[in-house]
């Protein structure tokens, strides 16, 4: 394994920081399916942080637990990928290979917990033979022994402990059973000389003689029926003929993704109202307490705002992964990620990529996250890379405001318009992830091999501590310099101040000198001032100044310089869009693209020459652009974070763009040269 | 760095009759699996979930998911996989245990 990359090196030092102090090391491994997540959950519960194992994109968790009781030593545990096997040329395998051997920032572990599954413990058996094959004191926990049981298995933790020759401790991870004892056993064997086996580990290069040996130890350990075999589950073969059915299966997973995503919108948007007012109340209270100034300025519309802007993602954030922990805790994702493979991998993305893709329908920003879910790296960086085409909502007032200018009194027409934005943006998304899988990320998706686990009755508190996590790790890693963004493209609207306009200033002073005798009229005068003054200033603001002088880029779309601007604004975010032209042309903040009165000084605003703002070509041009455009700083952020490299964020947001100006220019040439102006 | 058994040897030419594509097996029979056309990464995943030469499997269902038992293990491949692994169904009225190696 490759040395950490040096823009990641304070991120580990951060991580490896917390064990500083000589403390007790221990690795985490177990196959994928095995409970390993929640027994983490269980040993450390909220003391666990989030970084990346080294030269990857795979989240590493390392975590504390006491080892005996709440006065013992305190031991660190790292929570490695769910891996079969140590000794394939596998990502997931290369960094637990790269842990275990205390390769670049992580500290050699002082012993192995491994996972097993005791429903079926075969599979998990040669992972612990290569492990105590290669020396590394090895402990095992026995999970869902519970389980085994009900299913007519008799397990001797013991025996087996005698043939391997390292401690089996059973355990139930969901419930907390036996991990106490698990605690006990793991301290009391540091330190202990290895028991010599009864069934010594083959050689390890022969996989087959380490596949015998499991089944040996299994034949010799667990009684009951199927105690090699399936186990019985009879309930899982009866689900997978619905879930897996070539019809029936369909639409399954059309029912649960549109049950969650229906979760997802109607529950976060609750909690994402609540953070609204909230925050338009403080800045409401600091714009009433504090005297007028730069100050109260950057606090209400910089700080206030900024925060506002990222604590409202999480919502969304947090509630989706709940819902996917919970799914994926079930056994049910295993399933979906099949039956959306077929149609994903002609465009070189696995069938994991479905649940991004879909969630980056409500945002990017919760879509990228979940990439977490797709085992292959470059499948992820494919996935992430493109999740972004994907219509968000934040792109919702720019298309009503865009198809109603284009489709005013054709609603059908604005219907389609409005469907054809949807799927411009997902074929835009399956061409670029066939191009990226093409050139820079060659190779075609991990194929879909993968366990099918028992289905089961997912686990709470790790669908809660995961969403949790998620949340957590966003705030800290995207949501800070998501605010200083923020607080940067605020100073960038708001400044250089200017003096108001000769005729505000000449409607204010006639405003203050009939207040007392006519208040209504005097409080006309003061809108009339401010809607006046407002793009007077949108205008002098280094924002402004900065449309005006980029604007011959936008020229051949059709943007004079209040859309340039306009378009610029929005690449903080898209909504952004509708209020600075409510701004630029109205003076209002107003950012509700229905709003009657907006619309239509919209539709007739005029550029400097006099000519009309929005002609049909512009407003197609500019609906494009939209589609394709990467206006989103935070998602930029979120993409750099989540693929450990700004390179990546620099190059979607250089495709996107790029490919929204040649389209938007396409667009506006094409309508021209038919003769629709 | 030690390394593991390939999860199916290669394609022999000519191919001995008995052997069938996964895809053909109708579900419900147990097999042996004989040879693979697979990449060496893809074939490692098979590896890492128990699909070794002449290991049994059971078929459970075929079509654009293909389901196999091996070891106790329910395992999905995709119909692009299934259709390059060569099987051949044994009598799995021995006294084999059905899905163990």
């Amino acid at each position: 394994m490759s040395t950490a990359a040096p823009w990641r090196a304070e991120e580990e030092k951060a991580v490896v920081a917390a064990s500083s102090a000589r403390r007790i090391r221990v690795a985490l491994l177990g196959a994928p399916n095995t409970g390993k997540t929640t027994l983490f959950n269980r040993l450390c519960g909220l003391r666990a942080k989030t970084a990346n194992f080294p030269g990857t994109t795979t989240d590493a968790r390392v975590g504390r637990f006491q080892l005996a009781d709440e006065s013992g030593e305190a031991a660190e545990i790292v929570d490695l990928p769910g891996t079969y096997r140590l000794f394939l040329e596998l990502p997931e395998a290369r960094i637990c290979r790269a842990v275990l051997e205390g390769e670049g920032v992580y500290r050699q572990p002082d012993a192995a917990i491994v996972v097993a599954d005791a429903t079926n413990l075969s599979r998990s058996l040669c992972l612990v033979g290569e492990l105590l094959g290669i020396g590394v004191p090895t402990i095992v926990a026995l999970n869902m022994v519970d389980l085994a049981q009900r299913r007519g298995l008799t397990l001797d933790p013991v025996r087996i402990g005698q043939l391997l020759g390292c401690p089996v401790v059973p355990v139930v991870a969901r419930s907390g059973r036996g991990v106490e004892e698990l605690r006990l056993t793991l301290a009391s064997a540091l330190g202990t000389p290895p028991v010599t086996p009864e069934l010594p580990v083959p050689d390890l290069a022969d996989g087959d003689a380490l596949l015998d040996w499991a089944d040996r130890v299994v034949e010799e350990s667990v009684g009951g029926e199927g105690a090699v075999g399936s186990g019985g589950d009879t309930l899982t073969e009866r689900l997978d003929q619905a879930f897996t059915h070539s019809v029936l299966g369909v639409l399954l997973f059309a029912v649960v993704m549109a049950g969650l995503f229906w979760t997802v919108f109607a529950l976060a948007t609750i909690p994402m109202d609540l953070i609204d007012l909230t925050f338009d109340v403080m800045g409401d209270w600091v714009r009433a307490t504090l005297p007028a100034g730069a100050v109260r300025d950057l606090l209400s519309n910089g700080i206030i705002a900024g925060i506002a802007g990222t604590v409202v993602f999480l919502p969304q954030i947090c509630l989706l992964f709940f819902l996917i922990s919970l799914l994926e805790d079930t056994g049910y994702l295993a399933r979906a990620a099949f039956v959306t493979d077929r149609l994903l991998c002609r465009f070189g993305l696995p069938g994991h990529a479905f649940v991004p893709l879909l969630s980056s329908h409500a945002c990017a920003i919760p879509g990228i996250l979940s990439t977490s879910l797709i085992p292959d790296r470059r499948d992820r960086l494919a996935t992430i890379l493109v999740a972004p085409f994907m219509s968000c909502s934040a792109r919702l007032p720019v298309y009503i405001l865009l198809t109603s200018l284009l489709f005013r009194d054709r609603p059908l027409m604005a219907g389609l318009a409005f469907t054809g934005c949807y799927l411009l943006g997902a074929l835009a998304a399956m061409t670029s992830a066939l191009v990226a899988r093409r050139t820079l990320l060659k190779g075609h998706s991990r194929p879909m091999v993968l366990e099918l686990p028992s289905y089961k009755l997912p686990a709470l508190r790790t669908a809660v501590l995961t969403a949790y996590q998620q949340g957590k790790t966003f705030l800290q890693k995207a949501g800070t310099v998501i605010l200083a963004i923020c607080i940067v493209m605020w100073w960038l609207s708001a400044y250089p101040k200017v003096e108001a306009p000769p005729e505000a200033e000449a409607l204010r002073a006639e405003a203050v000198a009939i207040e007392a005798s006519d208040p209504d009229r005097a409080l006309e005068l003061t809108a009339e001032a401010a809607s006046l003054e407002a793009p007077h200033r949108q205008a002098a603001s280094f924002a402004g100044r900065l449309g005006r002088l980029i604007q011959p880029i936008y020229a051949p779309l059709g943007y004079d310089w209040q859309l340039t601007v306009g378009v610029l604004t929005s690449f903080l975010a898209r909504e952004v869009f509708v209020s600075t032209l409510a701004v630029l042309i109205t003076g209002e903040e107003v950012d509700d693209p229905a709003d009657e009165g907006v619309f239509s000084r919209v539709r007739d605003a005029r550029r400097d020459d006099g000519t009309a703002l929005f002609t049909t070509a512009t407003a197609a041009s500019l609906l494009v652009f939209f589609v394709l455009a990467m206006q989103c700083l935070p998602t930029l952020v979120v993409t750099r974070r989540e693929t450990g490299a700004w390179r990546w964020a620099v190059l979607q947001f250089l495709w996107m763009s790029g490919l929204a100006w040649i389209f938007a220019f396409a667009t506006y040439q094409g309508l021209h040269l038919v003769g629709v102006a | 760095m030690i390394s593991s058994q390939p999860a199916s040897r290669r394609f022999p030419s000519p191919r001995p009759d008995a052997w069938l594509p996964l895809t053909l097996v109708p579900e419900g029979t147990t097999a042996r699996l004989r040879a693979s056309d697979l990449r060496d990464s893809d074939r490692d995943l098979l590896t890492a979930l128990g699909l070794t030469p002449d290991r049994r499997l059971f078929v459970c269902k075929t079509g654009s998911l293909c389901i196999v038992e091996v070891r106790g293990m329910r395992v999905g491949l995709s119909e692009a996989i299934a259709e390059r692994l060569m099987v051949e169904p044994v009598d799995d009225s021995s006294s084999e245990l059905p899905v163990g190696g």
